[in-house]
């Protein structure tokens, strides 16, 4: 079973506080989210209801006390991540329906496009971010990394490979390996990973 | 030369589309790009904007991006003598006339046309570099600006 790390930071009025730690069992994606949010409220605010309703595991954090003013999960957790990858994989299922494809040759082009980008973002590694993601209007899908100076690109045409490049020295250089959507290149790891 | 940056054909989320250059057009010869010298900001605002957001009135104008011409032309395949892109002067269109002088075609150069000559890798890395091309000034800049 996935486990997530809650942190709360409790204050008192006067300013002092501890934190606690949880592990808990990851139970549901969207009210998971929805309470963390409402975890942010402060002394004195009235407890929104959609907090009272939630039956999810941090609304039981949050019976140790009404104080708390921040709530986080750890970064990079397994259940954070499998959110995210299910949000950047509704925006790619949008790019299909694009009214900026050129012609039914990029509508074609696009559906075989996605279904390689869609098998990509599954086994992105956590220690990568995941990226941003667009298309061109003949029916391409491009991931784009931008962070810390690096810049990457993979390109996917939808024949079942990807292009990829990163940016070192003042320009980009050509990935080592072929890229499949079920592999995720060594090069761009270490690069990415950097 | 300058690229007239459209949200979200050209630019999105703060940033060049990654999508920025239709890779059928460059194969074309048929990018379409702006001689800065020979254009103004009037000309690209009738012949560049208004007919895009004619056709989808939920375009809107960012503004361009300015690129030296020697910077996209020396970008070369890994021998290091291939070009890979080259720019086309195209006043006029097709037979159709009226087009403004400054406009221009980027394309994909001709050997890159043989079967067998892209890696799909070093494509990527071709066009990420052009895209990189179109970074080198203020981005984006205003059209007043660019093309005074």
């Amino acid at each position: 079973m996935t486990t997530i790390s809650i942190e709360h930071r409790w204050l008192n009025n006067a300013g002092r506080g501890y934190v606690t730690r949880q592990s808990v069992p990851f139970m549901s994606g969207s009210s998971l989210y929805q309470s963390i949010d409402y975890a942010r409220f402060t002394e004195g605010s009235p407890m929104p209801a959609l907090l009272k309703q939630a039956k999810d595991i941090s609304a039981a954090a949050l019976s140790f006390g009404a104080f708390a003013l921040n709530s986080s999960i750890a970064p990079s957790s397994a259940a954070t991540r499998r959110q995210q990858v299910e949000a950047l994989a509704d925006q790619i299922q949008g790019f299909l329906a694009s009214p900026y494809l050129d012609d039914c040759d990029a509508t074609e082009a696009i559906m075989w496009a996605a279904k390689d980008a869609l098998s990509f973002i599954q086994i992105i590694p956590l220690q990568i971010a995941l990226p941003a993601v667009s298309y061109t209007d003949d029916g391409e899908i491009v991931m784009h990394w931008s962070q810390e100076g690096k810049r990457a690109e993979a390109a996917f045409p939808g024949h079942g490979k990807f292009g990829y490049a990163m940016r070192e020295q003042g320009g980009f250089v050509a990935g080592n390996e072929e890229g499949s959507p079920s592999a995720f290149p060594r090069d761009l790891f270490a690069y990415l990973r950097q | 030369m300058a690229l007239v940056l459209l949200n979200p054909d050209q630019w999105k989320d703060g940033d060049f589309s990654s999508a920025v250059f239709s890779r059928k057009r460059l194969k074309q010869g048929a990018q379409s790009v702006c001689r800065v010298a020979h254009s103004t900001a009037a000309e690209i605002r009738r012949h560049v904007v208004g007919p895009q957001i004619a056709k989808d009135p939920s375009r809107t104008l960012v503004g361009g991006a300015v690129a030296i011409c020697e910077d996209i032309r020396s970008i070369t395949a890994n021998n290091g003598l291939t070009r890979l892109f080259c720019v086309v002067d195209a006043p006029v269109i097709n037979g159709k006339t009226g087009d403004y002088l400054g406009h221009a075609h980027l394309g994909f150069s001709e050997p890159t046309n043989v079967d067998g000559f892209w890696n799909l890798n070093d494509r990527t890395a071709a066009l990420a570099q052009l895209t990189d091309a179109f970074r080198k000034f203020t981005v984006p800049d205003s059209l007043e600006s660019i093309f005074q």
